[in-house]
């Protein structure tokens, strides 16, 4: 089975949250850029778990989420001098590389709604549950997560749905709502609601601004 | 009406349909408070990844990954573009020679151009062609609409030409008309007091009183037909020249020194004449009658020109 009951849902107790590893991943994004090889080594270590687990969720393929994460590193590689600061964080830039390569993937197939509709198991943020971690992940990366989930299971299930469907799938809200038998108008409400919330939620968490 | 703000959380998870996608783009490019809102929701969506459990790739993903770097630095885009699963399309320009590629880019633009340029005269030309016949065709219009014009305005003149003919003759009829319903109207009395006449003739108990000329009128002479007890009475006359239209015959009855105006004779041109008077009394109270000449019919006493006269009694 792909899909593992890893994530958890069970509300904490807020604080502010650690402060991300801005200097470091910043500093390897610099060297990665003058050709430094060692640098994009460290990223890798750092950040390929995250890479290879949200592209084994989406495309529910070992083989292809292998190919997204050469594709996501190789494209840090060529465009790192890419990457702006003032637009989020290093793991926010590298996710969302690896967030469009799997959106891209997921568009070249026909059938790319089948895989999440069709499937038994709870979904993503569904379910979410306390699970193992590596000893060489980074702490901020993982407590960092523990507030996303915490912030996600605060939100409706039926708003938090849409909101995978569109991320995770690949779908929009008139295929969602085809998928669904829900009304568009439903759908849409529920994307904007949620979200509205979400950035509510972590602006007061100060995980993102407001 | 739209509030793009509804729609930036959907575009920022890339949920939007491309109609609407099309649309939140056009107004993101011109507005600064939806770029910004853009930035919040990007920022919260840029979280979702982090929440998803991490699992480690095989290690032969990262060798792999250091080959395909280590080749790249030799040929760094050709071995970025042989990636299959995410340029499949650019795979067949990685090999060729850079200069190559370069003389057929060029070669391809010019010969785009001049393809472009002549398609452009060609359809230049077409245009003229088409622009000099509708002129044509709109002069050989206009020279048919002013012919027409000038056949309209003649045919106006003449209906207004026939009109006012007609207007004239149904004037001429009308003046016609009231002629000869006066003319009939007369005939109609005229045949009247014939009538009436006739049928007082008629009448057993008439009496004849002759009327006989002054002196100087030995020619003329008339009867007055009565009958006892009545006030009317028919008078018949002969030998009388026809008066211009400033005179009239003039019939009077006479009792004592009173003198009675009883009607005017009319006289045809062969000197006879005849009048159907009503006395307003009864005849017999009459003994002297007469036909006077007069300036008008309408005189009360009678001249001294007297025609005709007779006794009644």
């Amino acid at each position: 089975m792909l899909r593992q009951r890893e994530l958890n849902v069970v509300p904490q107790t807020h604080s502010d949250p650690p402060a991300p590893p801005v200097l470091q991943d910043e500093a390897l994004i610099s060297a990665v850029a003058s050709g430094d090889t060692a640098a994009l080594s460290a990223l890798y270590d750092r950040y390929a778990r995250a890479v290879f687990g949200i592209a084994r969720r989406m495309l529910d393929s070992e083989q292809t989420a292998e190919e997204v994460v050469q594709d996501t590193f190789l494209r840090v590689w060529h465009r790192s001098e890419q990457f702006q600061a003032a637009r989020g964080g290093v793991p926010q830039w590298l996710l969302g590389i690896a967030h469009h390569l799997c959106i891209d993937e997921l568009r070249r197939r026909k059938s790319r709604a089948v895989m999440v509709l069709n499937s038994d198991e709870p979904q993503l943020f569904e379910a979410m549950q306390q699970g193992g971690h590596s000893v060489d992940e980074e702490v901020w990366l993982r407590e960092r997560r523990q507030l996303i989930r915490s912030a996600l299971s605060e939100i409706p299930a039926e708003q938090r749905r849409v909101i995978e469907l569109a991320y995770l799938s690949g779908l929009t809200q008139s295929e969602i709502a085809s998928h669904t038998g829900e009304a568009l108008g439903t759908i849409k409400t529920r994307v904007r609601l949620g979200l509205r919330k979400l950035r509510d939620i972590l602006a007061e968490r100060h995980i993102t601004g407001t | 009406m739209t509030d793009w703000h509804d729609l930036i959380p959907a575009y920022a998870l890339g949920a939007l349909d491309p109609d609407e996608t099309i649309q939140i783009e056009q107004h993101l490019r011109v507005d600064a408070s939806l770029r910004a809102e853009l930035d919040r929701f990007r920022a919260v969506v840029n979280t979702l990844p982090l929440a998803i459990e991490p699992a480690g790739p095989p290690a032969r993903v990262k060798a792999a990954l250091f080959a395909k770097i280590a080749a790249s630095a030799v040929q760094p885009e050709a071995a970025y573009a042989s990636r299959a699963l995410l340029r499949p399309r650019q795979r067949w320009a990685v090999g060729l020679g850079g200069a190559f590629v370069a003389a057929l880019l060029v070669i391809a633009l010019l010969s785009s151009a001049l393809y472009s340029a002549n398609t452009q005269l060609q359809q230049a030309k077409a245009t003229n062609q088409q622009i000099l016949q509708q002129v044509a065709a709109a002069q050989e219009q206009a020279t048919a609409a002013a012919q027409t014009i000038g056949d309209l305005q003649r045919a106006q003149q003449q209906i207004r030409a026939e009109l006012a003919s007609a207007r004239t003759n149904e004037q001429r009829l009308a003046a016609s008309l009231i002629a000869s319903t006066a003319e009939l109207q007369t005939i109609n009395a005229q045949i009247e007091v014939n009538q009436d006449t006739l049928v007082f003739l008629a009448a057993t108990d008439l009496a004849t009183r002759p009327l006989l000329a002054s002196v100087g009128d030995r020619n003329a002479q008339g009867s007055m037909f009565m009958r006892p007890g009545r006030a009317d009475a028919v008078v018949l006359v002969r030998g009388l020249p026809q008066l211009d239209q400033s005179q009239t015959y003039q019939f009077w009855l006479a009792q004592g020194g009173q003198q009675v105006n009883a009607g005017t004779l009319i006289i045809d041109p062969d000197g006879t004449g005849r009048l159907l008077l009503k006395a307003p009394a009864s005849v017999d109270t009459f003994t002297q009658a007469m036909v006077t000449v007069e300036r008008n019919a309408s005189v009360s006493l009678p001249s001294t020109r007297v025609v005709l006269q007779g006794s009644l009694s």
